[in-house]
């Protein structure tokens, strides 16, 4: 049985981390992976082009709807942290509150182009090739995606 | 450098893609500009502010990861062959037939169809991995129902 090349540890371990980001919780970060894989195989696996930046807007998009279904489904606060007090822990569940609210407000390319800049640091013609866009479309994204942002974090910055 | 020079250098600076010469002309002219400083400002604590949320390093989320294994379906041809022989083998030893699922990394032989050209499998049948089958392969699949047949056995 020879592995699928296209999913390999390093694919799923990126898909982790891309979820963990945003979900901060290594269930629920896990449960993402897997289900970020699941559409994967299910949307045509290895003839998805730009398998990269799908897998990315992908798990992106998916832990924002799990996060807005979370917080419909349950009120109760999170348990926090060890590392850090009540306080600041509260301090940055409302500021992931704020940039998953952010995040989900931008279209789609605005999103997939903050993420792979901030998140992933790739440079615009990388993220504009593993896009089919222009660069310059690219960097418009990212700007009217930040622009955004920016808006929806006014509180607390 | 003006604002408008600012305005369309603005996703280079930010994203630091701009050259050393580039950038210190931008730097000049936020100096003498207070509005495109203010623009700047925000739209680089933005930037920070999505810096700040969790990450996991590499090493760590590789071990979270680990146990998850997907692996390619081989060709049909072979498929039909390896199936051939298993029959042929299970007459030979008087073993009933069924489907048969392995335990261990890649063990995957004889799992049905599941629709997609690669389906994932586990190593150890936990529950997790049973809830997977049940919907890579829809509910009350095949797939499904092997794999909790597998891990019931596996169980005992």
């Amino acid at each position: 049985m020879t592995a699928q090349p296209d999913i390999n540890q390093a694919v799923q371990t990126q898909v982790y981390r891309w979820a963990y980001r945003v979900l901060r919780d290594h269930h629920d970060a896990l449960d993402a992976t897997q289900d970020v894989l699941i559409k994967w195989l299910k949307s045509g696996g290895s003839k998805i082009e730009n398998r990269h930046a799908w897998l990315r807007r992908t798990t992106i998009n998916h832990c924002i709807d799990h996060i807005r279904r979370e917080r419909t489904t349950d009120q109760t606060s999170p348990e926090p942290s060890s590392r850090s007090t009540p306080a600041v822990e509260a301090g940055r569940e409302e500021l992931r509150d704020l940039v998953v609210d952010g995040l989900s407000r931008l279209t789609d390319m605005q999103r997939a182009t903050v993420a792979a800049k901030v998140f992933d640091r790739e440079t615009f013609a990388a993220i504009a090739a593993s896009m089919g866009l222009s660069v310059s479309s690219v960097k418009t994204h990212y700007v009217r995606g930040l622009s955004a942002l920016r808006d929806s974090l006014g509180e607390y910055m | 450098m003006d604002c408008n020079d600012i305005e369309n250098l603005l996703a280079d600076y930010l994203g630091r893609e701009l050259d050393e010469t580039q950038r210190r002309s931008f730097d000049e002219h936020l100096v003498s500009c207070g509005r495109c400083q203010e623009h700047v400002a925000q739209l680089e604590e933005t930037v920070s502010v999505l810096q700040q949320l969790d990450t996991v390093s590499k090493a760590d989320a590789a071990r979270h990861t680990g146990g998850l294994t997907v692996v390619r379906r081989r060709p049909a041809m072979l498929r039909i062959a390896a199936a051939m022989m298993k029959a042929a083998a299970l007459v030979a030893f008087g073993v009933g037939v069924g489907w048969q699922v392995g335990t261990g990394s890649g063990s995957t032989e004889g799992l049905p169809a599941t629709g997609d050209r690669a389906f994932v499998a586990d190593a150890g049948f936990n529950p997790k991995w049973i809830e997977l089958g049940r919907r890579v392969g829809g509910g009350g699949s095949s797939f499904a129902r092997n794999l909790a047949v597998a891990a019931g056995s596996h169980r005992d």
